[in-house]
């Protein structure tokens, strides 16, 4: 029923454009990645998600106290890192400075953003500033790399000026060689929205890959 | 003798203005151009200066990624702004790899 649902939705869409009703116009053509057990995801079905989880804070009461980032976010803060003395200063950092001085400042409680790391695997990172831990979910069940570590102790102590706790958040164990970012992403769903969303399941995450897609295709055609 | 007000001329709205487009590895290009350009003219120049395909290459302004039909002045853009760029990046993972 769940490929009836999407082969319909298929031939709904023209295959020429962008698709619309995200905040990037990605070519539609390349919402094949979705069901392609060939095709990683790349930031540009990332980024999508994280618009889909966006709209979801937007309708939710609650929804405002959480920021959700794109890809980008971390590689600014790195660069952050990496020039601490002019982090508080110009417009460059401007945004990931106000970012954390509203978390910081309890404007906003918590941080969702997804890392890519070596060009290869998706993890997730939640900075919780309301209880001041640091929660890191992988699919491969690995540590936190030094290298993110280092990035966001420094990022959260700048802005607080306390040692943030770190934990696991819970994303079930990869099973095959290409669901990494969409099994972070759930987890991150599942965070932010317990009852709605649940975690997902390695031996159903094709399944999971279809509803994603027909999420986008309906957005899409939200906006046609 | 009467002090003469000195007249300050206004700002050109049109004035060139300097951007910084850094990359992922911190490496710099700078370039000037007018508020009034596309900035895809300024993509464009980046991409064959790098050697990329423009098409694989995000520009992102504020965090958010620059469309073909921005310039300086529609994105409110100020004289040593800095554009990020991104490559594409991917993920599945071979769990046995790691």
């Amino acid at each position: 029923q769940l490929v009836d649902e999407v082969y319909t939705a298929l031939d709904t869409i023209q295959w020429s454009g962008s698709v619309r009703g995200f905040n990037n116009p990605e070519p539609i053509i390349l919402l094949s990645r979705y069901v392609s057990a060939s095709s990683w995801f790349s930031d540009v079905e990332q980024n999508q998600m994280l618009d889909l989880l966006c709209r979801d804070l937007l309708f939710d009461p609650e929804g405002k106290k959480t920021e959700l980032q794109g890809l980008d976010f971390f590689q600014k803060l790195l660069e952050g890192f990496q020039g601490k003395e002019t982090y508080r200063e110009g417009r460059t950092f401007a945004r990931a400075w106000g970012i954390g001085h509203a978390l910081a400042t309890g404007s906003r409680n918590a941080i969702g953003m997804m890392i890519n790391l070596d060009n290869e695997h998706w993890v997730l990172l939640v900075c919780d500033f309301w209880n001041k831990t640091i929660l890191y979910g992988d699919s491969l069940k690995h540590a936190m790399p030094d290298s993110v570590k280092e990035v966001i102790d420094w990022w959260t102590f700048n802005h607080t000026g306390k040692e943030f706790t770190h934990l696991n958040l819970e994303v079930p164990k990869q099973t095959n060689f290409h669901s990494c970012g969409l099994m972070a992403f759930y987890s991150l769903m599942v965070f932010l929205f317990p009852n709605t969303y649940h975690m997902i399941d390695p031996k159903n995450v094709d399944s999971k890959h279809l509803k994603m897609l027909l999420r986008v295709i309906n957005c899409h055609q939200d906006y046609v | 003798m009467s002090e003469e007000e000195q007249q300050i001329p206004p700002e050109d709205a049109n004035a060139p203005i300097n951007v910084k487009v850094v990359s992922a590895t911190g490496d710099e290009v700078f370039f000037k151009i007018k508020r009034s350009t596309k900035l895809s003219k300024l993509q464009g120049a980046y991409a064959n200066k790098v050697g990329k395909d423009v098409n694989s290459i995000r520009f992102l302004y504020d965090g958010a990624r620059i469309s073909d039909t921005d310039t300086p002045a529609s994105l409110d853009m100020e004289d040593n702004d800095t554009i990020d760029v991104m490559v594409e990046q991917v993920g599945g993972c071979v769990p046995c790899s790691s």
